[in-house]
């Protein structure tokens, strides 16, 4: 598998007819719609978990956000109701911006194992629902930018190399030809922290799933395979070399750090572990990237926190792992 | 050149409305495309903001000029199914439900003309209406879901060698792929 892949996601946007989109949505009718997604998936409801918007607490909306469970606007959209598969790596958006949104993510760049996934869910939803499509227009949604297949396929990469020769904005524009699109990991306007980018379509009508999926794949192995290169041309670099041992030092040893710095010595851990300069260590790092967000601390550590205590406790988890 | 309203002003507003492919044209000064609601700047602000971004991909985004026959009529657009009107459209960028599409028919087609790569749909469709993508009809496919065949996977193999300019190694696929569609 390709370790410069972090994790890969399929979502298809979908609505019911009869029923205004969810931002002129009365209370009455999105309760309607929900539970008819609901009844829809009664024979793998119980795989299901059922979260509320307007029931949960912060801090859980905020991890809901941060690992893209959720767009930052469903979490102060009372209405909005996610169907989140108990172990992991699917969930059913209900009345978000669109009214169904079927999402599933895998930890690896297996691709057609999730659009698979997505695309059986869509099925059993199919059955009993009745999806607004035009058969010249496909799938009918909110925003024109999703119209046709509704899928948006996305990879997040960890691009470090490419970013530090600072040849990500031309990888923008050069991709921007063929209907693809990258940008920051946690979405539109986002910064890529820890130079993790998220590389997906832009394009949705016009092209089959499967030509959807060709082009990303495609377009991924390019970039993957340059940012391979750039990290071998470096590797035997004393000043490469040093950058990285920095960062670990840094990570073992320091006593309070934000997110956001230690995002970016994590990233080069990460490369010197893939690129065989750190030998002792395994790749986990990624993981270590989830456990250090304000949210994941949060919850582990009590919602009363300070950020000079999350920082502090950042420090002692990070010295702890590495 | 003079106003085509009051000709007598110079005209400074260029106002062109397309009706099913039919293009009328109209050069206003500006008092009088005041007076006909024509060519306000924040017409076409939601719509082109939905466009940022797509820069690269289509050239220059010319700004949404109206579809419709008369001002009067833009005014009065709206969708039948939840009332939204061209208005609200334009400031949000967000269609109010399914039967938009076919309310503001013309501006859509253009809209999607702009920021996709085609607009005709050839995916998947729902099963009541036969389920099938026309592209898998025409290649045969029974799953959308189903991975590459042999010669899907040797076809993107030969993109690829081309673009890295390995000529080699694409005649070798060329041949395994004739040899396998023989």
């Amino acid at each position: 598998m390709n370790n410069m892949v972090i994790s890969t996601r399929i979502r298809l946007a979908r609505n019911l007819n009869g029923f205004s989109f969810p931002h002129k949505l009365n209370p009455k009718d999105a309760e309607e719609i929900t539970s008819r997604v609901q009844n829809a998936l009664a024979p793998i409801i119980k795989d299901f978990t059922l979260v509320k918007m307007s029931d949960v607490d912060n801090v859980t909306k905020q991890m809901l956000a941060e690992n893209g469970t959720i767009s930052p606007d469903a979490a102060n959209n009372r209405l909005c109701r996610v169907f989140i598969k108990k172990d992991g790596g699917a969930e059913i958006t209900v009345n978000e911006e669109d009214h169904v949104r079927i999402q599933t993510v895998r930890s690896d760049d297996n691709i057609d194992a999730a659009f698979e996934l997505a695309n059986r869910l869509d099925d059993l939803l199919d059955e009993s629902l009745s999806f607004a499509f035009s058969d010249k227009y496909g799938y009918l949604t909110v925003c024109l930018t999703n119209t046709g297949t509704g899928m948006r396929a996305s990879y997040m990469l960890h691009l470090p190399m490419l970013e530090k020769t600072k040849q990500i904005k031309a990888l923008e524009s050069e991709i921007g030809r063929f209907g693809m699109v990258i940008r920051g990991s946690h979405g539109e306007g986002s910064e890529a922290v820890g130079s993790l980018y998220q590389l997906s379509n832009q394009v949705t009508l016009g092209k089959s799933e499967r030509e959807i999926i060709n082009d990303l794949n495609n377009i991924m192995k390019q970039i993957t395979a340059k940012e391979a290169a750039l990290r071998e041309k470096v590797k035997g670099d004393a000043a490469f070399q040093d950058v990285i041992f920095r960062s670990l030092g840094i990570l073992k040893f320091c006593k309070t750090i934000s997110a956001k710095e230690a995002m970016e010595h994590l990233s080069n851990v990460k490369m010197g572990i893939e690129s065989g300069i750190i030998k002792d260590k395994e790749d986990n790092i990624y993981n270590i990237m989830t456990d250090i967000q304000p949210s994941v601390i949060k919850k582990k550590e009590g919602q009363a926190l300070s950020n000079a205590e999350i920082c502090k406790k950042r420090a002692e988890y990070l010295n702890n792992k590495l | 050149m003079l106003c085509q309203k009051c000709n007598h002003n110079n005209a400074t507003v260029h106002y062109e409305q397309n009706i099913n492919g039919k293009v009328t044209k109209l050069d206003l000064c500006p008092e009088c495309a005041k007076e006909m609601n024509i060519g306000m700047p924040q017409f076409s602000t939601g719509f082109s903001s939905l466009l940022d971004g797509f820069g690269s991909l289509f050239g220059e985004m010319p700004s949404i000029s109206s579809f419709f026959d008369t001002p009067s009529q833009i005014a009065s657009t709206s969708c039948t199914g939840c009332n939204t009107s061209l208005g609200e459209l334009n400031n949000s960028s967000f269609l109010g439900c399914p039967d938009c599409y076919s309310a503001f028919e013309s501006l859509i087609e253009n809209t999607l003309g702009r920021c996709q790569k085609d607009i005709r749909h050839t995916g998947k469709r729902p099963n009541r209406l036969g389920g099938r993508s026309k592209t898998e009809e025409n290649t045969g496919a029974a799953d959308s879901g189903k991975p590459m065949t042999e010669v899907e996977k040797l076809r993107a193999e030969l993109k690829e060698a081309v673009k890295a300019e390995n000529y080699e190694k694409a005649a070798e696929l060329r041949d395994k792929i004739k040899e396998l569609e023989q």
